[in-house]
């Protein structure tokens, strides 16, 4: 019984979103208001009964109703809550309901900021949206019903997947994924509705940049978060692998940051509307692709989940979708027409076009890489890898330009400027560039490109805090105010829009350094210990004191307590250890981090073995690891201030009334 | 109509989709061996028992069937019957087991307690795993007189598919 | 200061040299590539030593090494670079290096052996590919079809790069002024010229970011 009011659910959402999408679309073509309303309204109704058809799988796991055949897959009595809860996204059939419970708020909070003033923009996004929510309703009320009948209840079940049990990070990753991935229909069905309508309207623009900001501000979140994640679970010391899933949540993630600058320049200039709206188009179907990716099983990932049916589907979906949009494209984009001429030679504009060129040629590498040993096996008919050195080799320099650029850039006046102006602008930034460099090769760093990146870090830093402040100073000259005043009347007046990009570049700045600091100048060591023996790595002492033992209902871990002396001074025992789950044959092991601002030691029991007494210990010393983590969230506070700023352009300094007689707008 | 923007779209979706479609069955977990229609390794083994060691080129002039096994694989179990039946039942191969990341001793006990037609050696470095590529167990190794490897089968063995590549490797 | 390069001709020449070299650089950062973690020259994991005398398999497959026997010191380090290089093949992707697992820890052992004898960096990964098969590099070798894989970017880059500069260098359209014009802004002589200059370069930069 409890199956079918989610099966009623779940085609009701279907329904609306089915006869929604019918009805927009046909407001739009016999251009009748009261079509819209319909629409508007089967919009909430989807909304509503998807978001119900969620809450209802919540609260079937939290009671252990196996009748519900995805409880009867995942769910288990013996969980402790906090893992049922989180098991509606752990497995294939959940996390598609899932979408469908994230994009139900989506639809719904966008469907409620769209007014008269988008015209018939409202519902041809709304139409688009709905088709979307089509195709993720008829997903979870056919191939990938959670909802199904059994038929023998049995009296428990096997629970999720052992990894996603051991760590919280599994409750905070994928909401945030979904937040980005599912987040980025919203400004897909606008730019849809912009090549529909054939306009392109200031109002429209501001819409297209708010839904665009809020998955970017998750996305950054969340691809970080599965880096801290691997790093914290896996145990090899290392945050990122270019894993084709992994890969599959970046590639959204760096036509977004193109997608979002571009729209800057649409904004405020009127030009590259074509563009933008490509980009946003590519972002909504690289979130297709990665599903795809990720669920089709044809790809050889550890964070896939199982095979399943549901690939083909998908496949069908991304291919009609992209269809259209290249149609759209092609047919509807002339209409588009700029308002205005780039900037010539070295200008703001062009280092806007260069740095959209670097992110198109990273997104275009990482996706080469990822889909090329399909490509040669279709036509050598042999199995063959591109793997981290690959994408290592070919990023390194690419992110290190998009560093540069990220300096030069706001460096840059708008408009042409005298060779004098650039000069002054982008020549000072150099010494911090060079102060930096020779920190780092004071530190010990050789490798070319950790240096490069490096100077190139000192560069941007000192170009993003001396624009970031330029209001705030000419507004301390001007009106003789002091340093906190006049930066609060900036962050609280016009400037907060401004200063939020600078925020969220001095976060990636931090990321860029972090990056490239923790993946080459790392140390580490790989040891056999007998109790009681130690070991040495850089400034600390490691010595294997014990083999301990717990037992949880269902695994069993031996951990191997390790003392860990700094300079002689002791800091407590650290506690790596290997999990035998009942489910696995091969133990999983858990290292044992220290976290530390300029270091994290980091242990991982590579075999612990009782009856020797003896533990295969790899020991590394990672630094500026955590630097990574505050990055992040300084760029989500940046995407959070801008999310929540006016987008309205032009605004500037009020002058000073005692030297003009008017306000200067 | 823009025929730019035509071109460059179709030109960088159409392959990628046209990609996907074609190897929409793909199981990325089976890979083909490169062994096949190659020399076998010439790996040296250990006896179980801790004693002597045999080199596997000693084996060239009859035909040979490798299996790599262990006690904590299930489908070893079930096939360890077949393989049995068929070491019996044809002398003229040799038949020898591979024990693949498990320890002598939980070895011995097994063919202590199941009984065994033919040798098992330990392969304690993995050396003899590596050199034969294997991803998992169970995996066996079909090798004709000359000592070249005519098929690799991956998987418990029944007895119709063992005469099927018994008679491959006797060709 | 002088500028280095006067016309517009050496100009364009010395970037079309610069996105010439880009995609060459990879290649010149041979060394860097991957991991490049310094370790420490201690022993590893304790286990079997690669036996006594030379793996006959071995032998058969590679010949005598290539390279002179390695001093203990540099070991580590070598064996390592290529760890990094080789996928382990009961895992999801990761290199042997970055594995825990029984056949990685093998698999890294018969590196180290294979190195303190003095086999080279290609001998060894030859060596696994002999029995695992092209899947095993994770560094697609530099041979037939996978040449695309550095083409490919290439061509998005130089096609990008001569997009961006062709627009760079368009001469503006008769008339057309690449600025919007601002609004209500009073004329330089309503105000204090000082001001003037400050108050255009505010207009310019603040508001909208960036």
């Amino acid at each position: 019984m409890t199956a079918s009011i989610g099966r009623g659910l779940v085609l009701l959402s279907l329904l609306c979103a089915s006869a929604g999408a019918v009805a927009a679309f046909a407001a739009f073509l016999k251009k009748r208001a009261d079509l819209t309303t319909i629409a508007v309204r089967a919009s909430y109704g989807f909304a509503l009964s998807m978001f119900l058809a969620n809450v209802w799988m919540v609260a079937g796991l939290l009671r252990n109703d196996f009748s519900i055949s995805y409880v009867a897959q995942v769910g288990s009595t013996s969980l402790p809550t906090w893992v049922k809860v989180v098991s509606l996204w752990s497995s294939l059939e959940g996390s598609i309901l899932f979408w469908g419970g994230v994009l139900a708020i989506y639809v719904a909070v966008a469907t409620w900021s769209l007014t008269e003033a988008h015209g018939w923009a409202k519902p041809a996004a709304i139409g688009s949206w709905l088709v979307c929510a089509t195709f993720f309703a008829f997903l979870i009320a056919g191939p990938a019903q959670p909802f199904g009948t059994v038929v023998d209840v049995p009296t428990d079940g096997p629970g999720p997947n052992p990894l996603l049990q051991n760590h919280v990070l599994m409750a905070i990753h994928p909401p945030f994924l979904y937040g980005g991935y599912v987040g980025m229909t919203i400004p897909f069905g606008i730019a849809l509705a912009a090549l529909i309508t054939g306009r392109l309207s200031p109002t429209l623009l501001g819409t297209l940049r708010t839904s665009m900001l809020a998955p970017w501000t998750f996305l950054t979140v969340a691809v970080v978060l599965g880096g801290w994640w691997a790093y914290e679970v896996l145990g090899w010391g290392g945050y990122w692998a270019w894993d084709p899933v992994e890969n599959a949540s970046l590639l959204p993630w760096l036509t977004g940051t193109a997608a979002v600058h571009s729209a800057i320049l649409t904004e405020r200039r009127g030009v590259l509307k074509g563009w933008t709206l490509s980009l946003v188009i590519a972002s909504f179907l690289l979130t297709i692709l990665g599903t795809f990716m990720t669920r089709s099983g044809i790809f050889n990932s550890v964070h896939a989940f199982s095979q399943s049916d549901i690939g083909p589907t998908i496949l069908a979906f991304l291919g009609i979708a992209t269809l259209a949009s290249v149609l759209l494209l092609g047919f509807r984009v002339d209409l588009l027409k700029p308002d205005n001429e780039l900037d010539r030679g070295a200008s703001r504009d062009t280092a806007f076009l260069a740095q959209n060129l670097l992110f198109v040629l990273f997104t275009f590498t990482v996706l080469i890489g990822t889909v090329f040993p399909l490509i040669v096996e279709a036509v050598r008919k042999v199995q063959m890898s591109v793997g981290r050195p690959y994408f290592d080799r070919m990023t390194i320099p690419i992110g290190a330009l998009l560093l540069f650029v990220m300096g030069v850039g706001p460096a840059l006046p708008w408009g042409s400027s005298t060779r004098e102006e650039l000069k002054r602008r982008l020549l000072p930034p150099m010494g911090l560039g060079f102060a930096v460099l020779a920190a780092a090769l004071a530190y010990g760093i050789r490798t070319p490109w950790t240096l490069i990146t490096l100077f190139f870090a000192g560069y941007t830093a000192w170009v993003t805090l001396f624009e970031a402040l330029r209001p705030v100073r000419a507004r301390m000259k001007f009106r003789t105010d002091g340093f906190l005043r006049a930066f609060a009347q900036d962050l609280f007046g016009p400037g907060r829009r401004r200063m939020a990009a600078y925020v969220t570049h001095a976060g990636a700045v931090a990321a860029f350094i972090a990056i490239a600091v923790s993946s080459t100048s790392g140390r580490s060591l790989e040891q056999s210990l007998k109790q009681g023996e130690s070991m040495t790595l850089g400034r600390y002492n490691l010595t294997f004191e014990g083999i301990e033992r717990a037992e949880e209902p269902n695994r069993t871990s031996m951990i191997a307590r390790i003392g860990v002396k700094k300079d002689g001074k002791d800091l407590g025992p650290l506690r790596p250890m290997m999990n035998q789950y009942m489910t696995n044959r091969e133990a999983i092991g858990t290292p044992a981090v220290r976290t530390g601002l300029v270091e994290d030691l980091y242990l991982s029991a590579m075999n612990i073995d009782e009856e020797t007494g003896t533990v295969g210990l790899l020991v590394l010393i990672n630094p500026l690891v955590s630097w990574l983590w505050i990055a992040t969230v300084i760029m989500a506070i940046g995407g959070l201030m801008a999310l929540f700023s006016s987008a309205r352009v032009g605004q500037t300094v009020e002058a000073p009334r005692d030297l003009q007689a008017e306000p200067v707008r | 109509m823009n025929k730019g923007v035509f071109a460059i779209g179709l030109a960088v979706t159409v392959p990628l989709i046209g990609l996907l479609l074609v190897n929409i069955d793909r199981d990325p977990t089976s890979i083909s061996s490169p062994l096949i229609n190659k020399p076998a390794p010439d790996v040296r083994l250990m006896e179980l028992s801790g004693g002597a060691s045999v080199q596997l080129s000693s084996l060239r002039g009859r035909p040979a069937v490798v299996n790599f096994w262990a006690t904590w694989c299930i489908p070893c179990i079930q096939e360890h019957a077949s393989l049995t039946a068929g070491a019996r039942a044809n002398p003229d191969v040799s038949f020898l087991g591979v024990v693949y990341e498990d320890t002598a001793e939980n070895a011995r006990g097994f063919l202590a307690q199941r009984g065994s037609a033919y040798p098992s050696y330990a392969d304690d470095d993995g050396k003899g795993a590596i050199a034969f590529g294997v991803y998992g167990v169970p995996e066996t190794f079909f090798i004709d007189a000359k000592g070249t490897i005519v098929e690799k089968y991956v998987g418990p063995l029944d007895g119709d598919t063992l005469r099927q590549k018994l008679a491959m490797a006797r060709r | 200061m002088k500028p280095l390069l006067r016309s517009r001709t050496s100009r364009r020449l010395a970037l079309i040299a610069g996105l010439v070299a880009f995609p060459a650089a990879p290649f010149l950062w041979a060394q860097e590539a991957g991991q490049g973690l310094s370790a420490e020259a201690k022993s590893i994991l304790g286990g079997p030593e690669s036996g006594s005398g030379f793996d006959a398999d071995v032998i058969a497959v590679l010949g005598p090494p290539e390279g002179k026997k390695v001093p203990e010191s540099a070991v580590n380090e070598l064996a390592k670079d290529i760890d990094a290089k080789l996928r382990c093949p009961v895992c999801q992707g990761v290199s042997i290096a970055d594995s825990p697992s029984g056949m990685a820890t093998k698999m890294r052992e018969q590196v180290r052996g294979l190195v303190t004898k003095g086999y080279s960096e290609e001998q060894i990964i030859s060596y696994f590919e002999r029995s695992y098969g092209e899947f095993v590099r994770l560094e697609p070798p530099l041979r037939g079809l996978n040449v695309m894989l550095w083409i490919l970017p290439a061509v998005v880059l130089l096609g990008g790069a001569w997009f961006v500069f062709r627009k760079a260098n368009q001469p503006l359209a008769a008339g057309a002024t690449p600025g919007p014009a601002p609004e209500g802004a009073p004329t330089p002589k309503d105000v204090d010229p000082e001001l003037a200059k400050y108050l255009e370069r505010i207009r310019r930069d603040s508001g909208t970011s960036s």
